[in-house]
């Protein structure tokens, strides 16, 4: 548990001064707490004794140490509390700043909605344990030690008396709160069950509707169900043992207290006044000891969280700068060479990029076509270090790309993936991606190279139209001209296009794509494809198949050899014959 | 008591701010889910009730032992004293029993009640979450195609659960709290109506300032909750679009205005926390107040003789135990809040209209295995009509395959079959009815579907082909297998047909995962057969198998198919060549051969294709 708290304690540091300030206050409001029914106490014996104008002036004093106590807790709750939120924040920024430096075998691995779920959900329980769990459990540190030591300076042996059943309450506190955590998770794979149920009962509504499985599932629904709710009733049946049993411990003190208390007083040992601020003392304490429970609680399940804080902020970035990066260099020029590159996935039997070398020159243009699977995007994604190769490397002017710093790397490569992302902002906005700072003229530039804002858009603020959530749909198409003028705006060395065009139809791709090759023509691009109506327009085409370079060269030589690519060529013609009206 | 579980992000997403914290229809529409278990709802309020009466019962006692045996005062009386000893050793024993019984029988209520409420409270969310899936199903395949999915997995998960509050932790202890504070008030007044109104005098000022917290406390709540959704909308697309912003060098910029919205999240918890932070002392402090209050006139009255020492010594202990209840009735505002919400999500989602074509449900003969498009015209949406004047036939064990480019129409086609959707015009025959006089379950009995994406569901893989239908053996299923070539890989597992089907197939590859659809389709014999033909490439060796399994299903089925390969392509009875929802070409091989148009191209261009040499 120490261990996975050291996360922490950078941040505890850092708030050392408020943590004191705060514990101050609380110290102050425990001490001042525990007056109260002390004076309470004495405004009743003056009473007792008939004197109503000493009880006025006790009764005025009680006021005024309230007053001082509450002010202290304001104190407590505002500075601990905050605190809390603070550190909360920095975690959040600190976590994120770690999270966008990961790369795709994470984001592979951790899916949005887990990572979600962890930044908002866990931190929320990691922020319980730094704020109210703490400060709960300062403070029933002080009001304990500050009551019993007030009760038994007065009375030891009824103290003593009174909390026989002190450490039963701590063993059950202890033995419950491991109990519960137990059941919760048990509690938890079962919630999970219930969602994975409809999940896929989502991703195969057709197929289930077409076999006529709705009763079906809906009693394989209902069974997730009631393991659910069974979960759910144990937790239950360890609450209906446990509240009540801390409210029997707990009232068993009151009883002791009526018993012996008056027995005390009888004997005349004890006054009438003290004796009610036993009363008020034993009331004050029901809270600490069932709180004890709930700071039981919190803490489990803030290190919990924490742990899984902690899963996301060990993981090492696999595709990082190296220790030896070229730091001295901001600009590389196009020229690229695989050499020997080799990609391996965790998890799939055959390699992906197999033993591949090959080069570019700089202002060339590579096509690499090949069947789905045939692992061409994987090697063109090796250039922008999406991924490293797991064996030969991918040079750069020469230079191994693991050399070079990340950032200089990537901005002098604009890469196109087939399924981009655009983010709920203008058009503009989104084009303006990787360099913010560019003019609109600049923007309109790249925008226009891409074939993007005509009238068949039909945008209806221009470039300034939002898009996504609370903006308009784009199709697909225009989702990948966006890209594609993003990339442009770069101004990169190395264009790459990993299928980027595949949702428009072919006229418009070929349109595209020499409009964008006049633009960029001292420009590397890797094209990669599995249209060969495009491919023919690079100086040069690779044909992959399973992982391998298969065959090279220029359009007419390769339909000439006959081989993979011609094959694919003619069942293209086949399709666009088909496509034809 | 609750799970715990915080309000998921989705919801968080969607919370309309404003929901009002008790919204009438809504709560009659709970107690709807109540009535089963009236019984078992009504006998936990009673235990509540006695519950809260037990709770209030100690400060009489320590009244009654005040006044009779530690500082006896012969003006007091109580309803005890016929049956009290007089020897005050032996009373303050009888006292401490009657409130070690009191003691007891409050723990075993609280026992009891905490079992039937949330035994109820979770047969209730059960029954609603059954009833949420169960309104799924009926639900036109048109309504998930526009509501995204985790909304959905939402309704039936954390929705629920949030409700769960509000019946345990929300309405039960409200109630629970309101009936202490009616307990304790009414033990108040029968000991002394005097000093009660005394201590009422507070009221207003609590009044007042439950009602400053009560504002503060929502607004804040509100900005929490809007903060909660900026940040959980912005990190959503920061962790979909990770490539872009790490290949556009794009990290400063998003962690920056990442810092903008935390922060301002941060600000909106310091108002509430600064509320919270000013009423409970504020709170406390008017508590001593009357706890002052009490001792200024009780204490005349008690010096004047009027009032005895234990009333007022049983007056300073509720003084400190109605504000309790006090205290946790604000605190419970924001769980109620959030609960209302999440019930409104719900209903809505019950209230949307089921599928109409339920209600034209009848039985109709399937005389003949045929199908006919006559004339049908389709569009998703207005008159963006995806199929015009479609018609085609396919007789009784014949084969129709469907070939055009992607987009062409080809799976709408096979989705209005189905009856997925609703034709806008024209007829659509199977045996020469009317599709629309079965209902779609009658309907769809008579088919055996594949579809490109083969969906598996997680359970083993007997199931996944027999679909859990009683009327297929498992002897039936090895057949199946057997005839898909599944046999071999299926028995060389550990628990072969038992052998469990990880979520959505994982571990199957490509291959396998459709040849367990087509041992679905074979295992289910039904007259017809609608093939969509996947695209995804397979390695030869599973190809052959997959050619020989499909040329086991279309034996003895009228078969419509999406085709994508030549071999499935030649062996229909029909070709329908379908461009942009029109049907161009329609007959049979030698038809279209003849005919010398689009399908004859296609016919020569492929012959080409095949006579290049495969290199592997």
């Amino acid at each position: 548990m120490l261990a996975t708290l050291r996360t922490l304690f950078p941040y505890l540091l850092r708030y050392r001064w408020r943590y004191a300030g705060g514990l101050t206050a609380l110290l102050f409001r425990g001490v001042l707490a525990a007056g109260v029914p002390l004076l309470i106490g004495r405004a009743v014996d003056q009473l007792a004794a008939g004197e109503q104008e000493a009880a006025v002036n006790f009764v005025l004093l009680v006021l005024g140490v309230a007053a001082g106590k509450g002010i202290a807790q304001y104190a407590m709750r505002w500075i601990l509390i905050t605190i809390s939120r603070d550190i909360e924040y920095d975690l959040r920024n600190h976590i994120s700043a770690h999270l966008v430096t990961l790369d795709r075998t994470f984001y592979e691995r951790y899916r949005t909605g887990d990572l979600m779920a962890r930044v908002t959900n866990d931190l929320a329980q990691v922020r319980s344990l730094l704020g109210p769990g703490l400060m709960y459990t300062a403070e029933i540190g002080v009001v304990i030690a500050a009551v019993l030591s007030i009760m038994a300076w007065t009375d030891w042996l009824l103290t003593l008396v009174i909390f026989a059943p002190m450490p039963l309450i701590s063993l059950a506190v202890g033995h419950f709160g491991r109990r519960t955590h137990e059941q919760f998770q048990t509690v938890q794979k079962h919630f999970s069950g219930i969602s994975v149920r409809v999940q896929e009962h989502l991703a195969g509504l057709r197929m289930l509707r077409a076999y006529n499985q709705g009763p079906a599932e809906v009693g394989r629904f209902g069974a997730a169900n009631a393991d659910y709710v069974e979960a759910s009733l144990g937790l239950v049946r360890i609450w209906r043992s446990f509240y009540p049993l801390l409210e029997l411990l707990v009232g068993l003190t009151g009883i002791s207290l009526l018993g012996f208390g008056s027995w005390r007083v009888l004997q005349g040992e004890m006054s009438v006044g003290t004796f009610t601020m036993f009363i008020y003392f034993v009331a004050m304490l029901a809270w600490p000891m069932i709180g004890m429970g709930v700071v039981v609680n919190i803490t489990q399940r803030g290190v919990a969280s924490l742990g899984r804080l902690n899963e996301l902020l060990n993981y090492r970035p696999r595709i990082a700068d190296a220790p030896d990066a070229l730091r001295s260099y901001d600009y590389v020029r196009g020229t690229i060479e695989w050499r020997a590159a080799c990609v391996q996935f965790p998890n799939a039997s055959g390699q992906a990029v197999s033993d591949v070398s090959l080069s570019v020159e700089e202002g060339e243009s590579l096509a690499i076509i090949g069947p789905v699977g045939s692992g061409k995007s994987t090697l063109a994604s090796l250039v922008p270090r999406l991924y490293d190769p797991t064996r030969g490397e991918v040079l750069l002017e020469g230079i191994s790309v693991r050399r070079l710093p990340l950032d200089v790397l990537r901005k002098q490569i604009g890469y196109v993936p087939q399924e981009t992302f655009l983010f709920s902002r203008t058009i503009a906005d989104n084009i303006r991606l990787g360099r913010p700072d560019a003019s609109a003229e600049e923007v309109r530039e790249a925008a226009h190279v891409s074939l993007l804002g005509t009238d068949e858009d039909n945008f209806p603020d221009g470039l300034d139209t939002l898009v996504g959530e609370r903006g308009i749909t784009l199709s697909g198409g225009q989702k990948q001209r966006v890209a594609l003028a993003r990339a442009l705006l770069k101004d990169p060395s190395v264009l790459v296009l990993d299928d980027a065009t595949a949702s428009l139809d072919a006229e418009t791709e070929h349109a595209l794509l020499e409009r964008m090759r006049k633009a960029t023509r001292n420009r590397t691009l890797l094209l990669v494809t599995h249209r060969v109506s495009s491919a023919r327009l690079a100086d040069r085409i690779a044909v992959m198949d399973a992982g391998r370079v298969v065959d090279s060269g220029s359009h007419g030589e390769l339909l000439a050899r006959g081989g993979l690519y011609a094959r694919i060529h003619e069942r293209q013609r086949i399709e666009e014959e088909l496509a034809k009206p | 008591m609750s799970t715990g579980r915080s309000i998921g992000l989705d919801a968080a997403r969607e919370t309309l701010p404003d929901t009002p914290l008790y919204d009438v229809a809504i709560l009659k529409r709970l107690w709807r889910y109540l009535r089963p278990y009236s019984v078992l709802a009504t006998a936990s309020l009673v235990l509540l009730m006695l519950n809260s009466a037990l709770g209030v019962i100690f400060p009489v006692l320590t009244q009654v032992a005040v006044d009779r045996y530690l500082k006896p005062d012969p003006t007091a009386d109580s309803l005890l004293d016929p049956w009290l000893p007089s020897e005050p050793m032996q009373g303050i024993l009888w006292l401490a029993g009657l409130s070690l019984v009191a003691l007891l029988l409050g723990v075993l209520t609280r026992a009891g009640q905490i079992h039937t409420m949330n035994w109820t409270g979770q047969r209730v969310m059960r029954d609603m979450r059954q009833e949420v899936f169960g309104h799924l199903q009926r639900l036109p395949v048109a309504y998930f195609d526009r509501t995204p999915s985790g909304r959905l997995v939402t309704r039936a998960t954390t929705d629920v659960d949030v409700l769960n509050e509000l019946f345990t932790s929300g309405l039960v202890a409200v109630a629970g709290d309101v009936l202490t504070l009616f307990c304790a008030f009414g033990a108040m007044f029968y000991l002394s109506p005097r000093l009660t109104l005394v201590y009422l005098g507070i009221g207003p000022l609590v009044w007042v300032v439950s009602m400053i917290f009560r504002r503060r406390a929502r607004s804040s709540f509100r900005d929490v909750r809007k903060a909660v959704a900026k940040l959980a909308s912005f990190l959503q697309e920061c962790f979909t679009g990770i490539s872009e912003i790490q290949l556009f060098s794009h990290e400063q910029h998003a962690l920056s205005d990442f810092e903008a919205i935390n922060d301002e999240h941060r600000r909106a918890n310091y108002r509430s926390v600064r509320a919270h932070a000013v009423f409970f002392p504020v709170i406390e402090w008017i508590s001593l107040l009357g706890v002052g209050l009490l001792i200024v006139f009780g204490g005349a009255w008690v010096v004047a003789g009027s009032v005895s020492l234990g009333v007022l010594l049983a007056f300073l202990q509720y003084g400190t135990r109605v504000f309790r209840p006090i205290q946790d009735l604000a605190e419970k505002y924001n769980v109620l809040q959030a609960a209302m919400a999440g019930a409104e999500r719900i209903f809505e989602l019950l209230d949307t209209e089921p599928d109409e074509m339920q209600a034209a449900a009848g039985q109709a003969e399937l005389e003949q295995p045929s199908v006919e498009f006559r004339n049908v015209w389709f569009a998703y949406k207005d008159e963006d009509w995806v199929l015009e004047d479609v018609s085609f036939k396919a007789p009784p064990g014949g084969m129709v395959a469907v070939v055009g480019h992607t987009g062409a129409g080809k799976s709408t086609l096979v989705s209005l079959l189905l009856r997925f959707y609703e034709i806008q015009r024209g007829t659509i025959l199977v045996g020469g009815r009317d599709i629309r006089e079965w209902s779609p379950e009658a309907l769809r009995a008579h088919f055996s579907v594949v579809l490109q994406d083969s969906f598996l569901f997680s359970g083993t893989i007997a199931e996944n082909i027999g679909l859990g239908d009683p009327e297929v053996s498992p002897k039936a299923i090895r057949g199946a297998a057997a005839n898909a070539h599944l046999a071999d890989h299926i028995e060389s597992l550990p628990e072969a047909y038992d052998e469990p089907v990880l979520e959505r197939g994982a571990g199957l590859s490509v291959g396998q995962k459709q040849l367990i659809s087509f041992a679905r389709a074979l295992v289910h014999e039904r007259p017809f057969l609608i093939l969509d033909e996947a695209t995804s490439s397979v390695d030869p060796d599973t190809e052959r198998k997959i050619r020989d399994t499909l040329s086991k299903l279309f034996v003895g089925r009228t078969s419509i198919v999406i085709a994508h390969r030549l071999s499935t392509i030649q062996r229909a009875d029909s070709i329908v060549v379908l461009h942009r929802g029109r049907v161009i070409e329609h007959g049979g091989h030698d038809e279209l051969l003849a005919r010398d148009g689009v399908y004859a191209r296609l016919h020569r261009l492929q012959s080409l294709a095949e006579a290049v040499p495969v290199q592997r």
